[in-house]
């Protein structure tokens, strides 16, 4: 308030050494209307004047305008979206400098220039809080251009960036690259840059360039769990397995209390037995440490239990599916033994799948699948049935 | 200056569960036993030539069948290809090497030996008993395991000899 004050005592002051220079009527009236505090009057007058070949070459014309647009602003149109007298003021003030950047009014041009450029940046800030992100985004372009104007050589990245990211979130995905581009090549430093640049280059099928943009992020920032996240998500997405695996060992060491990054884990482990031909058992009992971790920490999740049973029970069906034909009949039932064991052990943990989750239907056929192997088909069709009577 | 960024992690695996294996362990493991089987009987000289045939009586052991295909595929019964064929009933069985009767098949095992009774079919079975009612060789369960009985007498009474090996393994039944 108190520098609002300062500011019009200036600008009467300023007016009473000028008026008297002013040669453009319509530019004396806007500031008696000013004066008298009647700002329509005063906007109308410098509007028309503005338009006035007579007036519209002084520099000062346009001071005036972008002075009282300014003010016009402040007093009745702080709170409405796109204000039009703001985007005047700017204007007018640029157009000052354009017509002479030495005159008089040249550096109080600036000032307004500056004081309505933070606004921009204020209003942006409060409309991304808002989840407001394309009012966001259009305000701070606003700000970075006027920002622009004023200090050609000066750049600021965390606006760019903050564009960028508006634009993500408003679904402008080539806006957003354009914002997000530019704020790493500038080298803006903050990992969630490179986390929704990432995102943004997924979103727009251009996996090379998330992929790159990701890794270049987690070589900057190793500890970010956004960054790390969003690759084990695309990899998982991608079917990259066998190099998600070495991600998530790496999410995981960073989020080691995150029981569902766990059991992606060992779930991409447990893949991994059918596709890494020599690595089957290095990556069963991966996969197998891994749902124990979870069991250990939470007894009765569903997932871990259903999966641990299964993990087992395929491992027994790939020993069996994989036997050679020609073997013997000892080595048959020396296969079977060792099935057994294993069927067993997948037993309780389905079991308690179950306990916990009766009416899902992937665990009643777990439960009959395994019953089965053991070959007690009573009970086999015991859950069989009772899966069948879920569909 | 208000600065928030609203970040969402989540994981698009949190739907992505284990699945079982397809193949059916129990046919597998009966398709392995069958295949000895070939090896440890000995057929006529008149069931030594073309094409081994190992035949299913009715529909209920698709597992069983689509196992013994994949195995006819790349192995042999000593010189012989081996042929998978499926009788729909007692009365379109033909000649065969062997014949397997799945257990929900059982109660045709009497008129399935009548009507093989002057051939060299080796006749396998599946429920608990059998091996006195006619089969030559029946699968049982022990120990959670599959194992298989074998009635030496319901096996010579079709011409075919038994290697002494597979007398030793198999549960004998009188």
């Amino acid at each position: 308030m108190r520098n609002h004050f300062l500011h019009i005592a200036f600008f009467i002051v300023l007016f009473s050494s000028v008026t008297n220079a002013q040669t453009c009527a319509k530019v004396g009236e806007a500031i008696k209307s000013f004066q008298a505090k009647d700002l329509d009057a005063a906007k109308k007058s410098i509007d028309a004047a503005t338009i006035d070949p007579s007036c519209s070459t002084e520099p000062s014309t346009w001071y005036y305008k972008a002075f009282i647009c300014k003010d016009y602003y402040r007093t009745k149109e702080s709170t409405l979206k796109n204000a039009p007298s703001r985007n005047q003021s700017i204007e007018a003030a640029k157009k000052n400098i354009e017509l002479d950047p030495k005159n008089k009014y040249a550096e109080e041009c600036k000032k307004i220039i500056s004081f309505l450029s933070i606004s921009y940046y204020n209003d942006a800030a409060k409309e991304l809080n808002d989840q407001k992100y394309q009012a966001s985004f259009d305000n701070y372009v606003r700000y970075l251009e006027t920002v622009k104007f004023l200090q050609p050589t000066k750049t600021d990245t965390s606006a760019i960036f903050y564009a960028g990211y508006s634009a993500y979130m408003a679904n402008d995905f080539a806006k957003a690259k354009e914002y997000l581009t530019l704020a790493q090549t500038l080298k803006y430093k903050d990992a969630n840059l490179y986390y929704y640049l990432g995102k943004v280059y997924w979103a727009t099928a251009e996996k090379d360039k998330s992929y790159a943009v990701l890794d270049a992020g987690l070589k900057l920032f190793p500890d970010s769990k956004e960054i790390i996240m969003t690759l084990v998500n695309n990899k998982i997405e991608d079917g990259k397995l066998s190099s998600l695996e070495t991600t998530l060992e790496k999410a995981t060491q960073l989020d080691p209390k995150n029981q569902d990054l766990k059991l992606t884990h060992a779930l991409v482990c447990e893949k991994l037995i059918d596709t890494e031909k020599g690595q089957e058992e290095k990556y069963f009992q991966k996969s197998e440490r891994l749902y124990k971790e979870v069991l250990k920490t939470d007894p009765n999740n569903v997932r871990a239990n259903y999966n641990l049973a299964i993990l087992y029970y395929n491992k027994a069906v790939n020993i069996i599916d994989k036997l050679d034909p020609d073997s013997d009949l000892l080595t048959i039932d020396k296969v079977q033994d060792q099935c057994v064991v294993i069927f067993k052990q997948s037993l309780p943990y389905m079991e308690k799948a179950y306990q916990l989750n009766p009416s899902r239907k992937d665990v009643l056929e777990g439960l009959a699948g395994i019953y089965f192997a053991l070959n007690d088909l009573p009970k086999s069709n015991e859950f069989k049935q009772k899966a069948e009577a879920m569909k | 200056m208000l600065r928030r960024l609203f970040i969402l992690v989540f994981f698009a695996s949190l739907g992505y569960s284990s699945k079982a294996q397809l193949p059916d362990p129990v046919s597998k493991i009966k398709v392995m036993f069958l295949y000895n089987f070939t090896k440890y009987i000995e057929w006529p000289q008149e069931y030594k030539q073309g094409d081994f045939v190992i035949g299913i009586l009715g529909g209920g052991a698709e597992n069983l069948k689509k196992e013994l295909e994949k195995l006819a595929l790349t192995k042999k019964a000593g010189i012989q290809s081996i042929v998978i064929k499926t009788f729909s009933s007692v009365s379109d069985i033909d000649k065969c090497h062997m014949l397997f009767i799945p257990e929900s098949k059982s109660g045709l095992l009497d008129d399935a030996t009548a009507k093989c009774r002057k051939t060299s079919t080796l006749i396998v079975t599946e429920k608990d008993g059998l091996t006195k009612k006619g089969s030559a060789i029946n699968f049982v369960v022990k120990d959670n395991k599959q194992n298989f009985e074998l009635n030496k007498g319901n096996i010579e009474r079709y011409n075919l000899n038994v290697s002494s090996s597979l007398l030793s393994l198999a549960i004998q039944v009188n």
